[in-house]
């Protein structure tokens, strides 16, 4: 009975680093069945460690690096996850704000005339379709008259695709550089030519006899280049 | 006949140039952090599944995941910490449905692989035992149990990993290893 009140004590000793202290210790050295118990239980951690250690000293197989590689190689690009959900959350709430206050922030006002058209719009323009584009939400009058103010979003993300011969694609990308950098003159060539009578000036299709299209991936666009220049010599 | 192509005139060539930079940078940081944490993995894994190929096919699984994500893992101890605990939790779902799986299927049906030298040095009854008494203890203290046995992790180093702090880290030890000796006594 007066060992058994020391087990516990013994035990804890033996799981952790406290040291005994001085009356269980001259228990111990008194007792020899208690000693017997201290080293069983610090066997049995021990043997605890090793067995833990051993296990945790494992190697995978040589290949299972190159297979993670080969696998990852046939992996997408990695890119920021979304969850889907949270997508649709954030999508609804903000529907239900704007319903909310929308009416309050003037959405709904109708907005004082000026002397012309505006088209705000910071992509490519392209005739009426760059003021059409402006689907993306915002407050449209589809009637486009003089004297009314038209708003397009900007749409930043927005990158449109455009038919270009190779040889002017720089000329074109600087083109669209220096429309960004110039927002008024973008505006300007983006707002469609409204007559005299209020109608819209009309643009012809273009007409381009035999066109051959093809979609130029990154790899292939100076060796393009290379095999243009040398038709053209 | 004329030839013309279609761009997006946003882009310059310098832009994707740009672009391809960064993709092969972030696909040479995934390289360096698989050959730091790869075997990590492993070892995680196994420690949950004392076999070695199931092990290997949840570090994989793991390691993928983290590449599919890893726009937000370019951060090395982040890196780290979210692969051991993802590795943990898919390991521990591949043992709760292997577990499931055993009871359906006889066991000659299902094919047993060829044990490795760790397994069979694992397979002692000693192992066997320390095996059994680790799956009766709760998910937190497994871990810590795991990923303080490997070799080189102070508990300074997993409490790191596993964003707790030091204090808890050797609590949850403490008692995870009496528990497991109450087991085998």
């Amino acid at each position: 009975m007066r060992c058994e009140k020391y087990r516990d004590a013994l035990r804890e000793a033996a799981a952790g680093p406290e040291d005994l202290n001085d009356r269980i210790r001259q228990h111990i050295a008194e007792c020899s069945g208690c000693r017997a118990t201290l080293r069983e239980e610090q066997t049995l951690f021990a043997m605890i460690d090793v067995g833990l250690r051993a296990r945790m000293i494992a190697q995978p197989c040589a290949g299972f690096l190159a297979d993670v590689r080969a696998q990852v190689l046939q992996e997408p690009e990695p890119r920021s996850v979304t969850n889907p959900m949270w997508a649709l959350a954030a999508v609804s709430a903000m529907v239900a704000v704007l319903a909310i206050a929308g009416p309050w922030v003037g959405l709904r006002k109708k907005p004082a005339a000026t002397t012309g058209p505006t088209v705000s719009t910071n992509y490519m323009p392209s005739g009426p379709k760059a003021v059409e584009a402006g689907s993306a939400g915002a407050v449209r009058d589809r009637s486009l008259k003089p004297g009314r103010r038209h708003v397009v979003v900007r749409n930043a993300d927005r990158e449109p695709e455009v038919l270009v011969p190779p040889d002017e694609r720089e000329a074109l990308a600087k083109f669209v550089t220096h429309l960004r950098q110039r927002d008024e003159v973008a505006q300007a060539i983006a707002t469609p030519q409204v007559n005299e009578d209020g109608k819209f000036s009309e643009i012809r299709p273009v007409e381009i006899a035999r066109l051959r299209v093809k979609l130029l991936a990154w790899e292939t666009w100076n060796d393009e280049d290379d095999r243009h220049d040398e038709e053209e010599r | 006949m004329q030839e013309v192509a279609l761009i997006r005139p946003g882009r310059t060539a310098e832009t994707e140039l740009a672009l391809e930079r960064e993709k092969s940078a972030l696909r040479r940081e995934f390289e360096e952090r698989l050959e730091e944490c790869g075997t990590l993995a492993f070892r995680v894994a196994r420690g949950v599944l004392h076999n070695g190929p199931d092990a290997e096919d949840v570090a994989q699984e793991a390691l993928l995941q983290a590449f599919r994500r890893f726009e937000h893992l370019r951060d090395r101890s982040r890196f780290r910490a979210w692969l051991v605990r993802t590795t943990f939790r898919l390991a521990l779902d591949q043992a709760r449905s292997a577990r499931r799986r055993e009871q359906r299927e006889t066991l000659w049906a299902v094919g047993v692989p060829k044990p490795t030298a760790e397994d069979l040095a694992a397979s002692s009854e000693f192992g066997r035992r320390l095996a059994q008494a680790m799956e009766s203890l709760p998910e937190k203290s497994r871990l810590v149990l795991l990923l303080s046995s490997i070799d080189g992790h102070s508990l300074e180093e997993v409490a790191e990993l596993l964003h707790v702090p030091v204090g808890t880290v050797k609590s949850r030890l403490h008692s995870a290893r009496k528990r497991l000796a109450e087991k085998l006594r």
